[in-house]
Formats: structure tokens, sequence, C-alpha cells
């Protein structure tokens, strides 16, 4: 497989300014979800893996641990629950006004904004989280320049590595991924 | 042990693009062993349940029968109502679980639809427990009683509330579940031997029009059933709470039946945790939407606030039942939410199945409080003024009880019968291949 990998770009730019990262070119899957397991072992932290359609079990592959967001959107939905109730509550206290000849101390005039203030909060706390923890809306990314990574919505499977990443080393990083099975390594400049 | 081979696996991960990656399933065993039960398989528990089934019903028929005067005569008979309202709400929720899982051509759920299948398949026992009602008709429809004839309301519902009408309502009923419970399972029954493609497609027509014919039958069938024992009471609502209930039994019976299957050493890599994560996630779900639905009802009562609409909540919340309905409220909805929501709960099956059985058992008590509040009931020109001190004595049980252990031990009965999976479905492996991507 090496006898037709090619190598382009910069040697030895090193973590030098101008450098996004490394990205590598799989053939297939199978491989691409090896090599992500190889890289996840290697012990990187800032990396990603595009291919044209999901691969299923690469979340393990690439030791993704479960995220934050469901947690957030939980407690995020209890508060705005408990604001929904706070807020009724003591409107309802300081203005106190019969209608509807319902008594002061009904319970379940409360339930229904509530409710909603809950499913509100809930609602908008999972989608500005998600947008959040994915970084988005992101206007530019080195990686769309390059002509090549654009086959990633075609029949090529890319594992970029950046090299802000701590364990990033321009000449190790290449190896360990051509060791993995990759095609083709190149350089990406963050320009 | 056969494995299947592996271009019968419709799998888009690379598992057959010549490197293997490590199986979430472990390997798929479809060997009679992993999918069958044997013919005498769990003979004990099934004749025992029986026999305890039909000791509670004739324990229940004879404290009926030895009634002193006609209130005692009512207990039982509506303990007994219970009872066969909870086997047929299971039997109801497990039928559309399976016409739903058909209707939108379902991958993930063919692994466990032969159990609801199963279950609904039990349909006829409806029409079994409900011939009794024969002799005690007038017990659970007060409006049949030569009391109430000069009712105004009931004037004005007579043409809707009267005998032949209602005899040939129930028994469209019970023919439409029959026979759409009959088709799906015979559909599916046809495949283990023929294989036949088709037979899939032919399932999924026939849910069809039995999701719509379910619909409306299952709503009328409630408000026959239970809503107009009261017969100045209404509620548009009525047929969705009953629905609610309803699937949100039809999903806790499958998570305990595939429960006590894997725990007999069966289904090994067939229902896997993803399966449960999914089941969990139904029981979270349709518990949400029955209490939505609860609270709906109960809310616009209580805000519109008209006297014959709410004299059904007011007895079912004074004398002690509002203890019941507090029961109901944090059993059946506060608890089970607030543990449901984490995900270590739905994929630990252990707490999973005891949540399921948790809420089969509120489901029972919620139809407790709907129907057994009448046998005391006091009445004013026709409207509910008390239902007496909330109480339990030996017949609740057994009438609850006799029923309900006469359709578990049809369950079993039914489960041995058939291989345990859809064998031959073709979309055995995409349930087979299931996976939560969350």
């Amino acid at each position: 497989m090496s006898s037709t990998t090619t190598i382009t770009g910069t040697p030895n730019a090193g973590t030098a300014q101008g450098t996004y990262g490394i990205i590598a070119e799989f053939p297939d899957p199978a491989t691409t979800f090896h090599a992500a397991e190889v890289v996840r072992d290697a012990g990187y932290a800032k990396w990603d893996v595009y291919s044209p359609f999901p691969i299923h079990g690469i979340d393990e592959a690439m030791g993704i641990k479960p995220n934050k967001l469901p947690l957030m959107v939980g407690l995020l939905g209890l508060t705005g629950a408990a604001l929904g109730f706070a807020f009724q509550f003591f409107v309802r206290t300081d203005y106190a006004i019969v209608h509807q000849g319902k008594p002061a101390s009904a319970w379940q005039v409360l339930v229904p904004v509530t409710f909603e203030f809950g499913v509100i909060f809930t609602a908008f706390s999972a989608l500005l989280g998600m947008l959040a923890f994915n970084a988005l809306p992101m206007w530019f990314h080195p990686l769309l320049k390059k002509e090549r990574f654009l086959r990633v919505s075609d029949d090529r499977f890319i594992i970029a590595v950046e090299a802000k990443d701590a364990k990033f080393d321009p000449e190790q990083t290449k190896q360990l991924l051509l060791h993995a099975g990759a095609t083709r390594v190149e350089t990406v400049s963050d320009e | 042990m056969t494995a299947l081979p592996a271009d019968t696996i419709h799998d888009h991960s690379a598992s057959n693009l010549g490197r293997t990656f490590a199986s979430h399933t472990g390997p798929i065993d479809l060997s009679p062993a992993n999918t069958t039960v044997p013919k005498s398989w769990a003979n004990g528990p099934m004749l025992l349940l029986l026999a305890l089934g039909l000791l509670c019903l004739g324990a229940t028929a004879y404290a009926g029968w030895s009634a002193e005067d006609a209130k005692g005569l009512k207990h039982a008979v509506l303990s007994y109502h219970v009872g066969v309202m909870a086997v047929t709400t299971m039997m109801l929720g497990s039928l559309v679980l399976v016409m739903i899982s058909r209707a939108v051509q379902a991958g993930w759920s063919t692994t466990f639809r032969r159990q609801s299948e199963n279950v609904a398949a039990l349909m006829p026992l409806l029409a079994l427990f409900l011939l009794p009602y024969l002799f005690f008709a007038p017990k659970v429809w007060k409006w049949m009683l030569p009391e109430s004839k000069g009712d105004f309301l009931l004037l004005a519902k007579s043409w809707y509330l009267n005998e032949p009408f209602l005899a040939g309502r129930i028994i469209f009923y019970v023919l439409v579940f029959c026979f759409f419970a009959y088709k799906q399972f015979t559909l599916s029954r046809q495949q283990d031997i023929t294989g036949d493609k088709a037979l899939t497609n032919k399932a999924q027509f026939w849910a069809m029009p039995g999701l719509l014919f379910f619909a409306l039958s299952a709503a009328f069938f409630s408000f026959d059933l239970i809503m107009s024992m009261d017969f100045h009471w209404f509620s548009t609502m009525f047929g969705v709470y009953f629905f609610a209930g309803s699937i949100l039994s039809g999903v806790a019976l499958v998570i305990l039946i595939t429960a006590i299957l894997r725990a007999s050493g069966r289904l090994k890599g067939l229902i896997t945790r993803e399966h449960y994560h999914d089941l969990g996630k139904l029981l979270i779900g349709f518990t949400i939407f029955w209490a939505y639905i609860a609270f709906s009802q109960y809310f616009l009562i209580w805000y519109a606030n008209i006297p014959e609409e709410t004299a059904w909540m007011l007895v079912r919340t004074n004398n002690g039942w509002q203890n019941v309905g507090l029961v109901i409220i944090l059993g059946h909805f506060v608890l089970p939410f607030l543990i449901l929501l984490f995900r270590s709960v739905k994929t630990k099956m252990r707490i999973l199945v005891l949540l399921a059985c948790w809420q089969l058992l509120m489901h029972v008590v919620d139809l407790f409080w709907q129907i057994r509040p009448i046998t005391f009931m006091t009445y004013d020109s026709g409207n509910p003024v008390s239902a007496g001190k909330v109480g339990l004595a030996w017949v609740d049980f057994t009438g609850i009880i006799g029923p309900v252990a006469i359709f578990a031990a049809g369950i079993i009965f039914m489960v041995r019968r058939s291989p345990l999976i859809p064998i031959k479905d073709p979309r055995l492996s995409e349930a087979l291949n299931h996976k939560n991507y969350v």
C-alpha cells in the first residue's frame, strides 16, 4: 500500500504558524475505522474523521465520550419549569386577582405555564447548546480550501489531525497515518 | 449455533467489506435453542396461573352470589370489570404497537414484534370475559336499571344508550379487534413457514385500515365500557385517555415478556441493549403522553366547572379517593418520568423491567380509580354525590387477579406455540443490527 503513497506539502513544517494540520486519505470505511482506532490509541485529542456516509460504530472507534448536552438540557429544562412556576407564584401572591371564581390557592392553573416554560427552555437549550458545542455557525474552515478534501462528499474517507493537538508532530503523525493504511497524506495550511 | 451468513445481513457498515468490525451484537444465533421454547416450557407456572385465575374468578363469583345486598354483588362485578379492562387495555396496546410498526415499516421492532402479536392474538379472551356481563349488565350500566328510565339526560341519550345497540356495538368492537389481531398474527406466522416477502406488504396493507378501525373502536369501547357507567358524565378526551393507558401498558408488557424470555436463556443477541433503550424511550414517551392527556381531561373539567362534568372528578377526589389519585399522579407519572429520564436506566434491563412492572401495576390502579368508586356511589337526581370511604376488600384482589392471571397463562400458551421472533422476516437483519446513534 505504501508503494502507491505520495507525500506532498512542506516537510517538517512543524507546528509553525500557518499549518492547520494533516489530512490522510483512506480508500474504504473499514480501513478508516481501524485507522481511527490507531489514532485514538495514540492519544490524539484534536482530530476528526470525514466520510460521505455515517460509519457505524465510528464513535467508539474514535473514542468519543458522551457529551454533556443531555445533562445541560435537563438542568436548563428544570430551571425553565421552576422559572415558569415562580413567575406565576409571585404574581399570584403579590397581585391576587379572583377570576373565573377559582380559589387563589388553586394549583391547577400553574401547570400549563410551568409545563410550557419547561418545554421551551428544553427545546432552546438543546438547539443552542448543540450549536455551541459544534462551534456553529462557522463561516470558514481551512479544510474546505483543499481540493482533495472535497471528495469526502463523494468517494473518499479522510482523517484530519490538527496541528493544535499536543501530540502533533509533522513527521510522526504522518508516519502513524501511513502505517494505519492511508493512501495519501497532505499538510493543510490554515489560510 | 448457526451463524447467519454474512451476505444476508443487510448492513451499511463496513463489516462485509473485507475487514470485520467488532460486532456490537455479538454472534447472531438463530438456532432453535435461542429462538424457540419447548412445547412444555413453563408448564408449571402456566397451570398455576390458570388455577389461580380460575380460583380467583370462582371466589369473586361466590362473593357476588352470596352477597347479602345489591352492593355486595356490585362490588364483585366491578372488581371483575377492573380486571377485564386491565387485560383488554394490554391486548389493545399490543395490537396497536404491532400495527404501528407494520404501518411505518419499522425494522428495529422485528425481534420483539412477535411477542406483541402473541398478546394481541389472545383477543378472543375478551369475548369470553365479556360473556358473563349478560347476567349482571345492570350492575355495570346504571342506565339499564328501571329507576333510571325517567332521567331526562338518559331520555336525550337513549338513541345511543339502549341494550340492543350496546350489544351490537360490543360485538362489533370485539370482531374488529379479533379480526385485525388475527390478520397480523397469521400473516406473521405464515412468513415463518414460507418466508414470502409479500406477506410483509400484506401485513402493512392490513395495518392501515386496522389503525383507523382501532382508533374509533377503542375510543367508543372506552365510552361504552367505562365512561357510560355514569351516564350523566361525558368527556370527549376519555377515548384518548383510555388509548394512552393501553399503549403504555402494551409497551411495558412487551418489555416484561422479552425480559422473562431472556432470563430463561433465549433471545440472546436478538433483543439487545439497543432495543431496550428504544423501548425505554417509548415507555417514557407514553408515560408523558398519558400524563398530558390525563391532566388535559382533568384541567378542562376543572376550568369549565360544569356540574355534570365536575361531579365525576369530585367524587374521586374526596373521601380518601384523592389519595388513590395522588398515588397515580406520583406513581404513574412523576416517579417513572424522573427515573426514565436517564439513559443509564433505559439501558439497564433490571431497572427497566422493574419500571415496566410498576407501570403495569399503576395502570391497574388507574383503572381501579376510574371504575371502582361507582360501587358505593350515592346519587342525587342522577348526579353522583359521594363514592363512600375508600377501602379494599379481598374481592377487589380476586376480581382483578382472576382475569389477569388467566391472561398471563394465555401469554405463556401463545409464547411456546411459535418461534420467539419472526424467523424469516425480511427486516430481521435490520433489527439484529439495530443501534442507537445518540
